[in-house]
């Protein structure tokens, strides 16, 4: 082992070197030193490679993939995404996504913010019980959850049951098949991933700040409108943004629930390919659909940092 | 915390409601998960509420039709294989991100945890034209692949979590006591971050096992993965053995969630479990 002994002593890093030893030893010398924490950043590439080389393949590769499909491959073929915006059904279908995906998130964060901040109140046991009841939901498959709405939401189903044996309605509503519904489901999927951002920020407030609110004699209205909200507005446009990310790609949900007749922009790629098999116009929605999260995205890491979903 | 001092009538109204409000939020966030139960120990075909009399048969039905069993041995089989996968390409990368300090280092973390927010059902065509040109499509190969994609995201969050709280000067000491780089990373890097790479390995098969929009394009007709049979139970018949399947995808989440968080409470020593949830919700990703 001592062979492969690194010839610079590693408490003393120095890229010149690092590198000039890679050109000398090359290949499986350095390998022992990728692990090493006083190698470059650059140097550790061949840990990345696999990793890497398999989301080239199986991920960046296949996505890169529609682009000529919708596109054309031999001359540039603007007609798909021209037809795209010409087709006043797809552009309704477009706006109806933004519209419940605007809808979805504003809800959401509304009942998300309310959430957070009874958890961020309760303490001990209570908050740990609490905290479990907001994730049984998170970890449950959105299959399962949009199964069971459909129990609970359907005509005859246990909502519509519940409510006329209690005598709150005559007739069973339809809260299923329609914008409702959807609504409701995808606002249960999306719920737990704004509440711990928001947790998060509320959390960080110094409690020191309230007692000064307090005994400057500010009420506890004045004191969550001038304190803790402003105070927790990163952690609301994070939430807010990333569940706006989120609802833009859901499928299960609005297409079981919406029973086809709320069509959103992922459910419109599908039946253009199964249905349709029209595939340039599925890809050319896709590229849409790509662009607008990963520009979300870009925003995002550029306002809130890159690490996604963490929430601190 | 604004709490109970001035207490007018219009705060303690607003106090009363926001409770109210909460438990029904709760109850909200509960309802879905908790009414399968019941629902599937119904006797009836019919998804009648509450139950008529009460009975097994759709358990029966699940472990006795040949369709159910063989769609959840081959998820069982996917899962594994796509857990194991992901572990083994996404636990160097991850050591390596967590270690990396510079720019370029974010931006391969960045492009690692890409698929947790990508719309699914464009990964799905994507890998679905791809796979059928490589003739991969509509077998379980495929499948395989198309989730380890999916499932690298959580192992190389939850790994480089691992890695970021690993005291670097334990490794230094070990490097200037002579161990190699290898020897380093055996003894004292990898007993470090076990926790995150079984937690990242879990939420991996958990990932292959729930997905269900890839499952739909490269599913065949003798390749049918539990969540695809599923789907299909949902969407052309009301299948009422869908609740007893649904019983079981409960228990098995919680059950793998709850070993993720204990796992999590583990690594972080005295921790409580509120860290370990907000930890494990940063590892959760795009619901599909």
């Amino acid at each position: 082992m001592r062979f492969f002994r690194s010839p610079v002593p590693p408490s003393f890093p120095s890229p010149e070197t690092d590198a000039a030893a890679a050109l000398r030893v090359g290949g499986l010398m350095v390998a022992w030193r990728w692990f090493s924490l006083s190698t470059p950043d650059l140097f550790r590439w061949p840990l990345l490679l696999p990793l890497l080389s398999f989301l080239a393949v199986f991920f960046i590769y296949p996505v890169l993939r529609l682009l000529p499909l919708s596109i054309g491959y031999t001359s540039l073929d603007l007609s798909h995404y021209r037809h795209l915006f010409e087709e006043p059904l797809y552009l309704q279908v477009m706006l109806r996504t933004f519209r419940v995906c605007a809808e979805v998130t504003g809800i959401a964060l509304g009942l998300g913010y309310l959430l957070a901040l009874e958890l961020s109140r309760v303490r001990g046991r209570l908050k740990t019980f609490l905290f479990g009841i907001v994730l049984l939901p998170f970890c449950t498959s959105v299959l399962v959850r949009t199964y069971a709405w459909i129990v609970l939401l359907q005509y005859r189903g246990v909502l519509n049951h519940a409510l006329v044996a209690l005598g709150l309605i005559k007739r069973p509503l339809p809260m299923m098949y329609n914008e409702l519904g959807v609504i409701i489901g995808m606002v249960h999927v999306v719920l737990p991933f704004i509440v711990f951002p928001v947790y998060a920020s509320l959390q960080a407030i110094p409690p020191s700040l309230y007692h000064a609110a307090e005994s400057l004699g500010a009420s506890p209205i004045r004191t969550f409108w001038r304190v803790t909200f402003p105070l927790s507005l990163p952690g609301v446009c994070a939430a807010s943004m990333i569940g706006f990310i989120f609802t833009l790609g859901f499928f299960i949900t609005p297409a079981v629930l919406g029973g086809g007749k709320v069509m959103m922009v992922a459910m419109l790629i599908d039946e253009q390919v199964t249905q349709f098999l029209n595939w340039p116009l599925a890809a050319s929605l896709s590229v849409c659909l790509v662009v607008l999260t990963i520009g979300c995205l870009l925003l995002y890491s550029k306002w809130f940092g890159e690490r996604w979903l963490v929430a601190r | 915390m604004a709490r109970r001092t001035v207490g007018g009538p219009v705060v303690r109204a607003l106090a009363a409601w926001r409770r109210t409000l909460f438990g029904l939020l709760l109850v909200y966030l509960l309802l879905p998960v908790v009414i399968v139960l019941p629902m599937s120990f119904n006797s009836s075909a019919y998804l009648s509420f509450p139950p008529s009399t009460l009975s097994t048969r759709w358990y029966a039905r699940y472990l006795t039709d040949g369709r159910w069993v063989e769609a959840t041995v081959l998820s069982l089989k996917i899962g594994v294989a796509t857990a194991l996968l992901a572990t083994i390409l996404g636990t160097p990368a991850a050591i390596a991100l967590g270690i990396g300090r510079s720019a370029i280092a974010r931006v391969f973390e960045m492009v690692c945890l890409t698929p947790l927010v990508f719309p699914t059902i464009v990964f799905a065509i994507a890998s679905y034209v791809v796979l059928t040109q490589w003739g991969l499509s509509g077998s379980a190969w495929g499948i395989w692949l198309a989730h380890t994609v999916l499932a690298i995201p959580f192992v190389v969050a939850n790994v480089t979590a691992s890695v970021r709280v690993l005291d670097v000067d334990i490794c230094r000491a070990a490097e200037s006591l002579g161990a190699n780089p290898w020897r380093t990373l055996r003894d004292v890097v990898v007993p470090n971050i076990k926790y995150g790479m079984l937690a990242g390995c879990l939420m991996a098969f958990v990932t292959s096992f729930d997905e269900v929009v890839v499952a739909l394009y490269l599913s065949s007709t003798t390749t049918v993965t539990l969540p695809k049979l599923m789907f299909d139970g949902i969407m052309f018949e009301i299948n009422p053995v869908v609740a007893a399947v649904s019983s079981v995808f409960i228990s098995l989440n919680i059950l793998v969630f709850a070993a993720v968080a204990m796992l999590k409470q583990k690594e972080r020593g005295v921790s409580s479990p509120l860290t370990a949830s907000s930890e494990m919700a940063a590892g959760r990703g795009a619901p599909r």
